[in-house]
């Protein structure tokens, strides 16, 4: 089986596996809960929110239209389920019922706040992770290995908004009670959508700062202990062995024969942080009201905006197959055993 | 990393390089004996019992219950042991015995006081008059602190009519009386917007407050008297602004712009701060009937009157600013009682939803990796597949805003959508296992698949399986934490997650409360530590390749 059969086959699967993802949800979200109202079709969720909207006159006319894309009035199983499938994959979301905005402009404003916040905090922990675990692993068996692994594992255990909880206690709460003075800000005024002035910009930065320092402290603990424990088991293979018997230096065995082989991993395992990207990190956002993706979701979800909730989880869905599908072929890539299987 | 159970793909990548070596796997007994050589295991099993004795033994170390309507002292109380002695504590007192102090009788009209059995007394008024009889408690309650910030007075009366006899008006009014301040006749000016920017001062008498009155709770100002039985049992909570405005000395303000100024100045009054004025004052409560039967009076209609007033015991709860081990939260509830609770449910549920899932994924993983490459297996895998695209939380959030917040909604979905990393790693050891060479034997003996599966590989699987139920436990606490915190979570639930959530959104930080804010995020890491302690060991030894 060659290269190419075996990514169409992946790529197959996946989306196969993507459409079935994808029904499963429209069941979850539209047929269960006519289901669990006894097959009451006016207790669908989404046209009580329709109906809540549409006692404002001024929206009558997109009302007719959202009923016409969902084929609301259609039945369930299959006409409103093709009707979605079709929106979905076309990428065609609709108007969001709570702001009356078309969904892709909505999330297309927040996301550079997640875009922002994630990126950051998905690529430092990696490269403390790096670093870190490199020095430990170079002196294993030490005391400074016995420090940096034990304080990794404390600050990997915890969630991330618990750290976010415990900054924000003593970093932004505890100062402003204690001595009426501003460390952090207080997760209350968030940043406005769409900068326009330095002054907001450095308002944006100063309120993401806790944030981060949450994100960073507690999502660079597994990468410490994870890179470290790659590193460890690369140098008990008998390649580096020999290559330290063959008289070369420890650095110069690491940076040329382990870290070669400690890379792969590392790329996988940004590859499944792909799909976080638009998700970002939901408890974050809502505990801090990050006006980023995740939290806009989380309105919707609130009032039952189907609209943003559909746009949000097919996006996340689809980013999951993509960094699944970059994952299996640079499997591929690095390792020929895998298309094999078993 | 690690951010949902779910998301450390990149551990299942190792594990699954791991098992391509096929280790020599242990038992579960050789696995415990080399565990227990640890001093971080240790460490972390001892963690682990604290909580769980400390859970199990929740009822026996805490008379109350961690639900949100058992006020146990005011609100944002301060631990114990942290404030100075005289913040105020609760004060307790039943008061059972009453005698007649004042009694003014108009007509042949005749008042009988009896107490009654169980505390409490029992007016009888008969005849044609007027009466006005004064009951108070014999008892006192003495009040040794500073003014706390509320009181908490239950009263349970209720009031009928003789049979045979007519049913005169009445009116009942509770009243509280601090004994000190009313002897001395103590006023409480109040500085009342007048017209045209001036100041108005008007004087309040201090140290009695009018905590239940008929008239003014049924009928309104309309009249003065009442007529017809009925039951009243209400907890009297102090300070109520409603309250204030319905006291004597506001109504009888007569021209009604004055009065509503001076309501509205004398809303803002706390009541509770008003009684307990001093420190070692002294209160008791005092019931004022006042009854009405003249014959002559044809609007009111009576002839031949009769009441009856049976008044329950009066229990007074002066509610502390400083309580038990742990303070208060902001609705007064325990936060010691909660924080047991919390490790009760974290432990028991916790362990219980890491074992299904594990169970699930030993079910899942020894089918699929059977039969590696057959239908079941495929399906089993793409199953897994799907399942591992579906995002948890806001699936949680989608369960319970149509099935309801309950606890079990919420880790049905949660048990429902993590055990596919277990099965996708047990699936891989279950392969490795299935070549060897007693499987082999024993199919050859002719044993069945089952017994294979159930007799032969899953005994081997058990080390892995304890390792992997103490490494979830922390994830599904913390996620059903994670939830409570986005207001999902069960709002009825004793766990440290809604203890966060409440927290959190009440304000504990800007009231600065530590003692509520930092015992459920303790109970977590403790809880995250033990089990990651203890399941680290575990690692070291069931995956030997990490052993050095």
């Amino acid at each position: 089986m060659g290269a190419g059969t075996f990514i169409a086959k992946t790529g197959v699967r996946l989306l196969v596996t993507y459409l079935v993802v994808l029904m499963s949800y429209f069941i979850v979200v539209r047929v269960l809960p006519v289901v669990a109202a006894g097959g009451n079709v006016a207790a669908d969720p989404l046209l009580a929110a329709l109906r809540r909207t549409a006692e404002d006159p001024r929206f009558s006319l997109w009302i007719d239209e959202t009923i016409k894309r969902f084929g609301l009035l259609r039945p369930l199983i299959p006409d409103q389920l093709l009707l979605y499938l079709g929106n979905v994959l076309t990428f065609n979301y609709g108007i969001s019922i709570y702001t009356q905005k078309p969904v892709i402009n909505e999330i297309a404003v927040r996301l550079p706040y997640t875009l922002s916040f994630y990126t950051i905090t998905t690529i430092v922990p990696i490269v403390i992770g790096f670093y870190l675990g490199i020095i430990a692993a170079k002196n294993r068996g030490k005391s400074l290995d016995t420090a940096i692994i034990q304080t990794a594992i404390f600050f990997n255990m915890l969630p991330g908004w618990l750290v976010l909880l415990i900054v924000y206690y003593t970093l932004a709460y505890l100062p402003k009670v204690l001595w009426n003075t501003y460390v952090f800000p207080l997760p209350i005024r968030p940043p406005e959508i769409g900068i326009r002035d330095w002054e907001q910009f450095r308002y944006l930065l100063w309120y993401m700062s806790p944030m981060l320092l949450a994100a960073l402290i507690a999502w660079s603990g597994g990468w410490v202990y994870y890179i470290r424990q790659l590193v460890v088991s690369e140098m008990g293979q008998d390649y580096y062995m020999t290559a330290l018997a063959k008289g070369l230096d420890e650095r110069v065995a690491l940076s040329k024969h382990v870290i070669p082989n400690v890379r792969p991993p590392l790329v996988m395992s940004l590859a499944y942080a792909i799909p976080g990207i638009f998700g970002g990190a939901i408890i974050f956002e809502i505990i801090s009201n990050w006006p980023g993706v995740a939290y806009f979701s989380y309105q919707a979800l609130l009032n039952w905006d189907f609209p943003v909730m559909s746009a949000f989880f097919s996006i996340s869905a689809l980013l999951t197959v993509v960094s699944l599908f970059i994952a299996e072929v640079v499997l591929v890539a690095i390792d020929p055993r895998v298309r094999t299987g078993g | 990393m690690a951010r949902t159970p779910r998301g450390n793909r990149s551990g299942e990548a190792t594990a699954r390089a791991r098992t391509r070596l096929t280790p020599r796997l242990l038992t579960l007994s050789e696995t415990l004996k080399l565990v227990f050589r640890k001093r971080t295991a240790v460490v972390g099993i001892s963690l682990i019992i604290l909580l769980a004795v400390l859970g199990g033994l929740a009822p026996v170390l805490t008379p109350y219950s961690p639900r949100m309507r058992d006020v146990v002292a005011g609100d944002f109380a301060t631990p114990d042991w942290a404030a100075p002695p005289d913040v105020a504590r609760n004060v307790i007192k039943t008061l059972t015995s009453f005698r007649v102090q004042d009694r003014r009788v108009s007509g042949d009209v005749k008042v009988d006081l009896q107490p009654l059995p169980e505390g409490g007394f029992r007016v009888v008024i008969t005849g044609t008059g007027t009466a006005s009889v004064l009951v108070v408690s014999d008892e006192m309650v003495e009040y040794p602190y500073r003014p706390a910030r509320s009181l908490d007075v239950r009263i349970a009366f209720n009031t009928s009519y003789l049979e045979g006899r007519g049913q005169a008006w009445y009116n009942v009014d509770t009243l509280m009386i601090n004994k000190d301040l009313v002897e001395r006749g103590e006023k409480l000016v109040l500085e009342v917007p007048g017209p045209n920017g001036s100041v108005l001062k008007y004087e309040v008498p201090r140290g009695f407050y009018s905590l239940y009155d008929i008239v003014t709770t049924r009928v309104g100002w309309v009249f003065d008297y009442y007529r017809g039985a009925i039951q009243v049992s209400a907890p009297a909570v102090l300070p109520n602004s409603m309250r204030n405005f319905q006291q004597p000395y506001i109504r009888s303000i007569r021209d009604p712009e004055t009065r509503n100024r001076v309501a509205e100045e004398f809303g803002k009054v706390n009541a509770a701060r008003e009684l307990l004025l001093e420190r070692g004052t002294r209160l008791y409560i005092a019931v004022n009937i006042t009854y009405y039967c003249n014959p002559a009076d044809f609007m009111m209609n009576c002839r031949d009157g009769s009441l009856v007033v049976s008044y329950a015991p009066v229990r007074v709860f002066i509610k502390g600013d400083a309580f038990g081990i742990l303070g208060t939260t902001a609705y007064g509830n325990c936060v010691w009682t909660q924080w047991l609770y919390g490790a009760r449910t974290a432990i028991a549920l916790g362990l219980g939803v890491a074992a299904v899932t594990t169970l699930v994924a030993l079910i899942v993983g020894l089918a699929a990796g059977y039969r590696a490459g057959s239908t079941t297996d495929m399906a089993l895998t793409f199953l897994t597949d799907v399942m591992y695209f579906i995002p948890l939380i806001p699936l949680v959030m989608v369960v319970g805003l149509v099935f309801g917040r309950t606890l079990f909604n919420i880790y049905a979905v949660i048990i429902a959508l993590s055990w596919q990393g277990g099965a996708r790693i047990i699936r891989q050891w279950t392969i490795t296992l299935r070549s060897s060479l007693y499987v082999e034997a024993a199919k050859a003996l002719g044993a069945s698949e089952w017994r294979i599966m159930m007799k032969h590989i899953a005994p081997q699987l058990v080390p892995y399986l304890v390792y992997r139920i103490v490494m979830t436990v922390p994830g599904m606490v913390f996620l059903e934490a994670g939830i409570q915190l986005l207001g999902f979570g069960d709002p009825e639930a004793p766990t440290w997650g809604r203890m966060i959530n409440e927290m959190f959104y009440q304000g504990a930080f800007i009231m600065n409360a530590w003692w509520w804010i930092i015992p459920p995020i303790a109970g977590l890491i403790m809880l995250a530590a033990g089990f990651i302690l203890f399941g680290m060991a575990l690692d070291e030894i069931v995956n030997p390749r990490l052993r050095r």
